[in-house]
C-alpha cells in the first residue's frame, strides 16, 4: 500500500487513526502492530513470510548476542542471515548478470520479485543488533515490540530508517497527545502536497526527457531535465519522509528529521549532511565509525569514505550507475576532506561559488542516479555540455513546459529553501496567521487527494481496437 | 465513570434502533373479501405503502386458484405492507364476469365501503345493488381502489428481545469502553486546531461513506470493477488487496467531483493546453488519440527496420498463399490516422521528425509493392483529395480516433476501385450532430457545448440484410446476404473498429459479406475454413496498429 493511494487515505489510515486515538495505551502497540502487518501484506500478502522470518531471526540473534559468550559470532551470524535476504532478493541477478559478463558464461537469472522495503528494515535490523552488541540498548524481549520497530508502517517502505536505539524508549512509552496529533497531520500533508503537486509534476517533465534518445534534444532541455529530476526526487522523497515523520507524530513517536534543505549546500559534504539524514547517519555509524572514521589518518579516511559511498550507491539499486553515482558523491567528498573546501568561508562570493560547485555536482549526480545505464547517463551528461551533435529534435520547448510547470518550479525553487520552515510553529496568540495555514493546508489537502482520485481516472473508448 | 456510562447507552440505543427488525416485527396485513363468478380465476391482493408509485410488486399476497361458482368468502395475507396507502385485486384466467362484496382490510377494522372509489383496469367496472361487478378483458382484470389508505401497521413487539439486546450490548460496550482514551487531552487546546482537525478526519472519511454500486461507469465508459473477497471459492485471495484498491477507486463517494476538480485546476493554467494519458485536445477543438504510440505516429518517428518488413511480407505472404489455394484473391488496406488527415489541428509542440510521405504506412506499402505480389492500399491519398476539394468533414471532430460515415465511404470507393469493381453512390443528403467521445471531452475540461454546431453527413444506407452474433468479446461478428447485389463477390474482412463504418456499403454491395472483428488481425484456422466460401478476403486496418502485422499472423505458426 501507499500513502498517497484513496484505499490509504480514506479507509486505511481513517480505521487505524480511529482506533488508535480512542483506544487506552495498553492497544496502541497491537493496533499498531497488527496495522502495520496488514499494510505490508495488502500489496505483497507472501513476501510478509520473508519480513517475518526476519524478525524472528533478529530477535534470535539479539538473545544470543546479549546472552552467548561469542557475541561477534553471533552478531555476525544474525547479520548475514538479514542480510541474506536483501541479497537475494535485490542484487542476485546483478551479481549473475556480472559473472556472465566477466566470464562469459551464460546463468540463467532467478526470477524473484523484490519484497517492497525489504532495503529498509533489514537496516532496521542490523542496527538493532549492533546497539545491542554495544551494550547501548537491551535486547527487547517481547518480540511483538521488536516487531513493530521493525514493521512499523510509517517508516516500512521509504523512512526514515530510525536506528533502535532513537526509538526503544518510545517502543515502552511515548505520549499521545492533541499537539502531536496537529502536528502530524499537518506534517502529513505538506509531505503528501510535496509528493503529489511537486514531485509528479516535475516527474512528467524528467520523464519526457529521459525516454528520448540524447541526441534529440538540446543541451538547455537536457539541463531542464536534470533540474527537473533534481526536484523530482528530493520532493518525492522528503514528501514520503514527511508523511512518515507526521504518521509517527499522530501515534506518539518522535522520529528524526531525514532531511533538511540539501539543495542549500555549499558542499558534497554538506549536502550529505542534509540529505536522506537517516541513512548517512545510519552508515556513519555501522560502517565508518567501525571501519576507523577519520581516526587512523587522512588516506585511510579517504579510503573509508570511497567504501561506505560505494556501498550508499549500491544500496539504493542493484546497477552500475547507482554504484557511479555512490562513488561520483564520494569521490567529491573526499576531494573537500583533502582540500577542506567543505569549510565555510567568510566571504560571502566564495560562498556562492561554493553552493554553484555544489549545485553542478549533485545535479550531475542525479542524472547518473535516474538514467537507466551508464552509457544513457554519459550520454545525457555530455549532451548537457554541448559535447554531443544534436538532430532530429523532437518537441518544442511548450511540449515540456506549460504554466503548471513553469508554477512548480518556481514553487520547487522556493520550498527547497528554509523560508517557510517554522510555518507549522506559530505562537498560540497568532490565530489569524494560524487560522490562514490552517486553512491553506486544508486546501492543499483537497487539491491533493483531486490529484490522488484523478490517478483512478480510466476512461475506456467506446470501440474497441 | 459517567463518561462510560453516557457512551454505553447511546451506543446501546443506537445498536438497538439499528436491530429494530429483529423485535419489532410486522405481521402481514390481512385481507378478506367475497367473490363470486364461473369458472376458476388465478387472484392476488396488493397492498403497497408508496401512494404515487406505480410499481405495485412490493406487498402482495400469494396467488390462489379460487373456484367461482359459489360466493367464496377469502383471506388473504399481505407480506411487506406496514403502513399501506393503495389496495388492488388482480384477477387472471378468467373470460366471465366476477361479483366482489364486503371488503375488508385488518381485521375487518377497514371496510372499503365507498363503492364509487373503485376503478378497473384491463377491464370494465359495474356497481350493482352494492356490488362491485367485474368485467375482464383478455382472461384478466384488476379492481383498483382509487382512495388513499391510512391504516395502521399489525406490530409485534418482542419484549424479551429487545431486553436481551440492550442489556448485553450495554455490557458489551461498557467493558470496551475501559478500553477507551482519556479526552481530557483536548480540554485546553485553541478552536481553529480543533476545527482544523475535524475538517481533516471528516475529508478522510467522506469517500467511504458511499460506495457505487453501478456497474458500468457513464462517465469513463467501462465496467467498474467488481468487489472480490478475501476469500473466493473456498481458497486465499492473494490478490485481495489490489482487487480491494481496483474496487475502491472506481467507487468511493466524491470521485467524479475530485476528479472534475483536478481538471479544473490544470484548466486554470493551462487553458489552452489539454492532455491527459488518453488524449489530447488540438486547437479548434479538435480531439486526438494519444495512446497506442498515437503521438509518435503522427511525428512519424518511428520506422521499419528491414527485418521488419521482411517479417510483415512473410506474415502476409503466408495469408496469401491460403487465400490464393481456395481460389480468392488477398488484399491490404491501410485506414489514415485521424492526426494524419486533420494534422493541422494537432499541438504544434508536437513536431514532425520525418514528412508523412516517409510514415510507417507509407514505408511498408512501398516495401510490399516493391518486394511481394500482395495488393495493398493505403487510403490516405483518397481520403486528402476529397479534403481538399470539399468542406465536409470526413473524421469526428469530437471523437479522439475514427472516420465518420462520409470518411469512411471515401475510403469504400477506394477499395472497390483498387478491387476494380463498381461502387454505390447514395447521397450523403443527412447532416446531423453527435456527442460521441463526450467522456473524453469532459475529463480534458472541456465544455462539450463546443460541438454543438459541428455537423456531420451521413446517407441512409443501412446494413442489409445482416445478422449480427456477439463474440466472446462482445463485439458483433456480421453474416451478410444480399439478394440484389451490386456485384457478385463475395468478401470476407478481418478488421478493427475502423471498418465499423464500412459494414453498410460492403452489405449493399456484395453478395455475400462476412466479418471478423480482431484487433490482432490474427487469420486463424477458423478464418481459414470460412474462406473457400469467399473470393475477396481484405485485412482493412488503422495505420498506428500496422507493428501488428509483425506478429505472428496465421495461426498455429511460429
Amino acid at each position: 500500500m501507499l500513502f498517497s493511494t484513496m484505499t490509504f487515505i480514506s479507509v486505511f489510515l481513517p480505521i487505524v487513526c480511529g482506533l488508535y486515538l480512542i483506544s487506552k495505551k495498553e492497544l496502541h502497540n497491537p493496533i499498531l502492530l497488527i496495522a502495520s502487518l496488514i499494510f505490508y501484506a495488502w500489496g505483497e500478502p507472501r513476501y510478509l513470510a520473508i519480513m517475518l522470518m526476519t524478525i524472528i531471526i533478529t530477535y534470535l540473534g539479539s538473545i544470543a548476542i546479549e546472552k552467548f559468550r561469542y557475541k561477534r559470532l553471533a552478531l555476525s551470524i544474525t547479520i548475514i542471515a538479514d542480510l541474506a535476504f536483501l541479497i537475494y532478493f535485490k542484487y542476485f541477478n546483478f551479481i549473475l548478470e556480472n559473472i556472465n559478463a566477466l566470464f562469459k558464461t551464460n546463468i540463467d537469472f532467478i526470477h524473484v520479485i523484490m519484497p517492497v522495503g525489504i532495503s529498509f528494515y533489514t537496516f532496521h535490523c542490523i542496527s538493532y543488533l549492533v546497539d545491542i552488541y554495544r551494550n547501548e540498548v537491551k535486547a527487547q524481549k517481547d518480540i511483538y515490540k521488536l516487531a513493530l520497530y521493525i514493521t512499523l508502517f510509517p517508516q516500512l517502505i521509504a523512512g526514515p530508517i530510525v536506528k533502535y536505539h532513537e526509538i526503544s524508549e518510545q517502543l515502552d512509552e511515548r505520549e499521545v497527545n492533541f499537539e502531536k496529533v496537529k502536528r502530524g497531520v499537518q506534517r502529513f500533508i505538506i509531505g503528501l502536497a510535496k509528493k503529489m503537486l511537486i514531485a509528479n509534476v516535475m516527474g512528467t517533465i524528467a520523464d519526457k526527457i529521459f525516454m528520448q534518445p540524447p541526441d534529440t534534444f538540446s543541451p538547455l532541455i537536457a539541463w531542464l531535465g536534470a533540474i527537473s529530476y533534481t526536484f523530482q526526487i528530493f520532493f518525492d522523497f522528503s514528501g514520503y519522509s514527511d508523511m512518515a515523520i507526521g504518521l509517527c507524530l499522530i501515534f506518539g513517536f518522535v522520529i528524526p528529521e531525514n532531511f533538511n534543505f540539501p539543495y542549500i549546500s555549499k558542499s558534497i559534504t554538506e549536502f550529505w549532511r542534509r540529505w536522506h539524514i537517516s541513512l548517512s547517519s545510519w552508515f556513519r555509524q555501522y560502517l565508518y565509525i567501525p571501519l576507523g572514521g577519520n581516526r587512523l589518518g587522512l588516506k585511510r579516511q579517504c579510503i573509508n569514505i570511497g567504501i561506505v559511498f560505494i556501498l550508499t550507491g549500491f544500496w539504493h539499486g542493484a546497477a552500475w550507475n547507482f554504484i557511479f553515482w555512490g562513488m561520483w558523491n564520494g569521490a567529491f567528498i573526499i576531494f573537500e576532506k583533502i582540500t577542506n573546501w567543505h569549510r565555510e568561508s567568510s566571504k560571502l562570493w566564495v560562498n556562492f561559488i561554493k553552493h554553484i560547485y555544489a549545485i553542478f555536482v549533485f545535479v550531475i549526480g542525479w542524472v547518473m542516479f535516474r538514467a537507466d545505464s551508464m552509457p544513457q547517463a554519459w550520454e545525457f551528461i555530455k549532451n548537457m555540455f554541448g559535447c554531443i551533435k544534436v538532430h532530429n529534435i523532437a518537441y518544442n520547448w511548450s511540449y515540456y513546459v506549460g504554466n503548471i510547470e513553469i508554477i512548480t518550479f518556481v514553487a520547487a525553487i522556493i520550498l527547497s529553501m528554509p523560508i517557510f520552515s517554522k510555518i507549522l510553529f506559530i505562537p498560540r496568540e497568532r490565530k489569524i496567521l494560524r487560522t490562514v495555514v490552517n486553512v491553506w493546508l486544508i486546501i492543499l489537502f483537497v487539491v491533493s487527494v483531486a490529484k490522488v482520485a484523478a490517478s483512478t481516472y480510466n476512461p475506456f473508448i467506446y470501440f474497441r481496437f | 465513570m459517567k463518561k462510560r456510562n453516557l457512551i454505553s447507552i447511546v451506543g446501546t440505543i443506537v445498536f438497538a434502533i439499528l436491530t429494530n427488525h429483529y423485535w419489532l416485527v410486522f405481521k402481514p396485513m390481512e385481507t378478506n373479501f367475497d367473490i363470486k363468478g364461473i369458472g376458476t380465476a388465478q387472484i392476488t391482493v396488493f397492498l403497497d405503502k408508496k401512494y404515487n408509485d406505480e410499481d405495485w410488486q412490493k406487498a402482495k399476497s400469494e396467488t390462489k386458484k379460487i373456484n367461482l361458482y359459489k360466493t367464496n368468502h377469502i383471506q388473504y395475507f399481505v407480506e411487506n405492507s406496514r403502513c399501506p396507502k393503495k389496495f388492488k385485486i388482480e384477477i387472471t384466467d378468467i373470460n366471465n364476469p366476477v361479483k366482489i362484496s364486503n371488503i375488508t382490510i385488518r381485521n375487518g377494522e377497514y371496510k372499503l365501503n365507498d363503492l364509487n372509489s373503485f376503478k378497473a383496469q384491463k377491464g370494465k367496472l359495474v356497481i350493482e345493488n352494492n356490488n362491485l361487478i367485474l368485467y375482464p378483458k383478455n382472461s384478466q382484470a384488476v379492481l383498483i381502489y382509487n382512495k388513499k389508505l391510512d391504516i395502521k401497521p399489525l406490530v409485534i413487539f418482542d419484549k424479551l428481545l429487545l431486553i436481551i439486546i440492550l442489556v448485553l450490548t450495554y455490557a458489551l460496550l461498557y467493558r470496551i469502553t475501559s478500553y477507551l482514551a482519556d479526552f481530557e487531552t483536548l480540554k485546553d487546546q485553541s478552536k481553529i486546531d480543533k476545527v482544523f482537525l475535524f475538517i481533516f478526519f471528516l475529508i478522510l472519511i467522506i469517500p467511504s461513506f458511499k460506495i457505487d454500486k453501478s456497474d458500468i461507469s457513464g462517465n469513463e465508459n467501462r465496467t467498474l470493477a467488481k468487489y472480490k473477497g478475501f476469500i473466493v471459492d473456498e481458497r486465499i485471495n492473494f490478490n485481495f488487496g489490489k482487487d480491494f484498491e481496483n474496487w475502491f477507486n472506481d467507487r468511493f463517494l466524491t470521485r467524479n467531483q475530485l476528479i472534475s476538480l483536478n481538471t479544473k485546476i490544470n484548466n486554470l493554467f493551462s487553458p489552452n493546453h489539454s492532455e491527459n494519458i488518453e488524449n489530447i485536445m488540438g486547437s479548434d477543438n479538435w480531439l486526438f488519440y494519444k495512446k497506442e504510440s498515437s503521438t509518435e505516429n503522427y511525428r512519424n518517428s518511428i520506422v521499419f527496420t528491414d527485418k521488419e518488413l521482411q517479417d510483415i511480407a512473410k506474415n502476409l505472404e503466408r495469408i496469401q498463399s491460403d487465400v490464393k489455394s481456395k481460389n480468392a484473391k488477398f488484399y491490404l488496406v491501410i485506414c489514415p490516422d485521424k492526426d494524419k488527415i486533420y494534422g493541422e489541428y494537432y499541438p504544434e509542440e508536437y513536431i514532425k521528425i520525418r514528412p508523412d510521405s516517409q510514415s510507417r504506412a507509407n514505408q511498408l506499402v512501398n516495401y510490399l509493392n516493391k518486394n511481394t505480389s500482395i495488393k495493398t492500399l493505403y487510403l490516405y491519398d483518397a481520403l486528402m483529395s476529397y479534403k481538399r476539394q470539399h468542406n465536409d468533414l470526413l473524421y469526428w471532430k469530437n471523437e479522439n480516433t475514427h472516420w465518420n460515415e462520409l470518411g469512411a465511404f471515401i475510403g469504400y470507393k477506394a477499395i472497390m476501385e483498387m478491387i476494380d469493381k463498381p461502387s454505390l453512390n447514395p447521397d450523403f443528403n443527412v447532416e446531423y450532430s453527435t456527442e460521441g467521445g463526450i467522456s473524453d471531452i469532459k475529463a480534458l475540461g472541456i465544455n462539450p457545448d463546443v460541438y454543438k454546431n459541428v455537423k456531420y453527413k451521413k446517407s441512409n444506407l443501412q446494413n442489409n440484410n445482416c445478422e449480427a452474433k456477439m463474440d466472446k468479446e462482445n463485439e458483433a461478428q456480421y453474416n451478410c446476404i444480399n439478394p440484389n447485389p451490386l456485384i457478385k463477390n463475395k468478401l470476407y474482412l478481418i478488421h478493427d473498429s475502423f471498418s465499423k463504418d464500412l459494414i453498410p456499403y460492403f452489405s449493399n454491395t456484395f453478395a455475400k459479406f462476412s466479418t471478423n472483428w480482431d484487433s490482432y488481425y490474427t487469420y486463424s484456422n477458423e478464418d481459414a475454413k470460412k474462406v473457400k466460401d469467399f473470393d475477396t478476403v481484405m485485412i482493412i486496418l488503422v495505420e498506428r496498429r500496422v507493428d501488428a502485422l509483425r506478429n505472428k499472423h496465421v495461426e498455429g505458426e511460429q
